[in-house]
């Protein structure tokens, strides 16, 4: 796991030098924590077809 | 080679990511604002980001490069069991975003709105963004104008009249205008067609062109959202009995089968399981993916459904829709879009759609069988009567008027473009306007004229007899809390630009000296003062609230470092908010001026006694 997000952090920091002060991490944790959350939200998409 | 062949080939590719991660209606949604922004910019290429499980329709689009998607489940149920924590999962999500990360984004444009995508958004490099992202700091920020107005407007519950389509649209083509240039000349090409996405089903019974069919979406997401399965039995048997060149397709998911069988049941019952009316009722519900739903929904000469994603996925198509709006959903703003729809909605106060809890929506009671096949009958034969018959005579024509005071109709029109464009909703019976509709139309002005540059004159689309008397009250009693939240933003501005003017002559924020540091800090205290007696006006008066949510994002959003870009920055959102309440003082002045009794100059009055004219 700790390579994956070496190697996003040394990616995003390379591409974009604005992003160096980001923690790439906490913006992964996030991102996952509110899929997880909004899960609960969103129906089956045979619900709508 | 065609005119957009050419200029796509001689332009630099700019890559183009769209993320969605929202429903299958927003997506279909975000699909025909990104054929707009394709036909005018083809140099564009588009990767769409979905969820796995919604991804089907965007990847029958032919036009997209790429549509990449997110194994929510693989990822997130392991999670939701509870076999593994986030920070186990976390591995999985990064090798999932890698790929996204090393890519040179030309674009990022962030549809879903969400607290989710922010994250990613954040996370991807991007020379332009759109949507919601997050600060260095992980912050949550809105990046533009229109997104600014999604949060605030749109997301806090504040009635407006401009279209999801179109904001996403006009946001889009905004910022490739200013990055990229003038648009190429492509005239008015249609957006959505027949032949949108690329099928290949083929099936004689939906090509047949002497067969015309009635797709009847039988459920929606939410159960807040569906009419009754006994309306629908109504509104079918009414159908059959008096429609024999028209043939029924019942559509919906698994979880609608048991309405289905009751539907089928009554229809049974009726006409006898192989009366030729039965064999005129087709149940394809549960029993559809992507492209036959699609095919199907194509072939049909009208939609009937609730507001789910079949109405968006019929406008992309080209299906005349009869939407029925129930359960606190806003047709202004999700309703079918293109010319010719129509939408039908209740009339009556509903407490659960005013937001009380443990109350049942008595708006999908309040919308009959009778009346909605009353409209769709009146729909359905505009070519004969040309709109010249009132749709209250068509439904005394039914011996059904009382049916017609229980709702509201509307018909959907796409405007001229020198009137502004977008699509509207017409109402189809003259009724008084609702203070909530006045203010939507208002609102719906004032977004134009902030991110626009362009705004229709005041008023064009208000009649002087939907003004009631309760209106003019309203707007009397608004006008005066109205004027004072003017001139308090008036001041605020003022102060802002002082303290961003003090600020600019200093050499550091930190390094002053006590006269310079006390004049500061006596014009910030002044403005903190102030924003809290702005933020009174929005408890004070419901109709300002969307003006203080404006407030809030705005100063939430503000990018500068340094005192004196923070002042400034405040300066123009104040004098962005004044402007906006300036547009509602005019509006209230046209309506009040509207609304004034009008003497009728050199009538022609008979005189019955004499039988001569008075002039």
């Amino acid at each position: 796991m700790g390579t994956d997000i070496r190697l996003i952090t040394g990616q995003v920091a390379a591409i974009e030098s604005s992003k160096e002060e980001t923690d790439v991490q906490a913006l992964l944790l996030g991102f996952l924590k509110a899929l997880v959350e909004e899960q609960k939200f969103v129906p089956d998409e045979t619900a709508e077809q | 080679m065609n005119q957009p062949q050419e200029r796509a080939n001689s332009k630099r590719k700019v890559r183009c990511l769209v993320i969605q991660l929202t429903r299958l209606g927003d997506t279909l949604q975000s699909l025909m604002a990104l054929r707009a922004a394709k036909q005018l910019y083809p140099e564009l290429e588009i990767y769409f980001l979905a969820r796995e499980r919604f991804a089907a329709a965007a990847k029958n689009v032919s036009w997209l490069k790429e549509v990449i998607t997110l194994p929510t489940e693989s990822i997130l149920d392991p999670i939701i069991t509870k076999q593994r924590t986030e920070v186990e999962t976390l591995g999985e999500l990064a090798r999932w975003v890698s790929p996204l990360v090393k890519e040179r984004w030309d674009f990022i444009v962030n549809w879903s709105y969400s607290n989710s995508s922010s994250f990613l958004t954040a996370l991807l490099p991007g020379r332009i963004k759109l949507g919601y992202t997050r600060r260095l700091d992980g912050s949550f920020a809105a990046e533009d104008g229109w997104s600014h107005y999604i949060q605030a407007i749109v997301q806090g519950n504040v009635e407006q009249n401009i279209h999801l389509t179109d904001i996403l649209t006009t946001q889009l083509l905004t910022a490739l205008q200013i990055s990229l240039g003038e648009p190429q000349e492509c005239g008015n090409l249609a957006v959505t067609s027949k032949s949108f996405f690329s099928l290949s089903l083929e099936n004689p019974i939906w090509t047949d062109p002497r067969k015309k069919w009635i797709g009847i979406q039988l459920g929606a997401s939410h159960e807040s959202k569906t009419w009754g399965v006994e309306n629908w039995a109504s509104l079918a048997s009414l159908m059959l009995d008096r429609h024999p060149d028209y043939s029924i397709v019942l559509l919906g998911g698994p979880q609608d089968k048991k309405k289905t069988s009751y539907l089928l049941e009554y229809i049974n019952q009726k006409y006898g399981e192989t009366s030729p009316e039965r064999r005129r009722v087709l149940s394809l519900v549960g029993q559809t993916d992507f492209e036959l739903w699609a095919r199907v929904v194509g072939s049909c000469s009208w939609i009937i459904a609730g507001d789910t994603a079949v109405i968006h996925l019929a406008s992309v198509l080209g299906t005349r829709v009869l939407n029925l709006s129930i359960g606190g959903v806003r047709f202004d703003e999700t309703g079918p879009y293109g010319n010719g729809h129509y939408v039908i909605a209740s009339s009556l106060p509903c407490d659960a759609c005013a937001g009380e809890k443990n109350v049942k929506h008595t708006c999908r009671e309040d919308i009959s069988a009778e009346a909605v096949y009353a409209t769709w009958t009146y729909a359905a034969s505009e070519w004969a009567h040309n709109r010249e018959i009132k749709l209250d005579e068509h439904f005394s024509q039914f011996g059904w008027l009382d049916r017609l005071g229980k709702v509201r109709v509307y018909r959907s029109m796409i405007r001229a473009a020198d009137c502004g464009g977008g699509v509207v909703f017409e109402p189809q019976i003259k009724s008084s306007i609702r203070f909530c509709d006045w203010m939507a139309q208002v609102m719906g002005h004032v977004a134009r004229a902030w991110y626009c540059g362009w705004t229709p004159r005041i008023g064009t689309e208000l009649s002087r007899e939907y003004i009631s008397p309760g209106l003019v009250q309203n707007l009397r009693q608004l006008d005066e809390s109205a004027s004072a939240l003017a001139k308090t933003l008036i001041e605020a501005r003022q102060v802002a630009t002082a303290l961003s003017r003090k600020s600019s002559f200093l050499k550091s924020d930190k390094l002053m000296n006590i006269d310079d540091r006390s004049e500061l800090r006596a014009l910030g205290q002044k403005l903190l003062d102030i924003d809290s007696f702005i933020d009174r006006f929005g408890k004070d008066s419901k109709a300002l609230l969307p003006f203080i949510r404006m407030f809030k994002v705005l100063m939430h959003n503000l990018r500068g470092q340094m005192l004196t870009d923070l002042g400034k920055e405040s300066a123009e959102s104040y004098n962005q908010l004044a402007q906006g309440v300036g547009i509602l003082r005019d509006w209230i002045k046209h309506t009040l001026a509207l609304a004034r009794p009008v003497a009728v100059k050199g009538a022609r009055v008979i005189s019955i006694s004499r039988g001569k004219e008075l002039i």
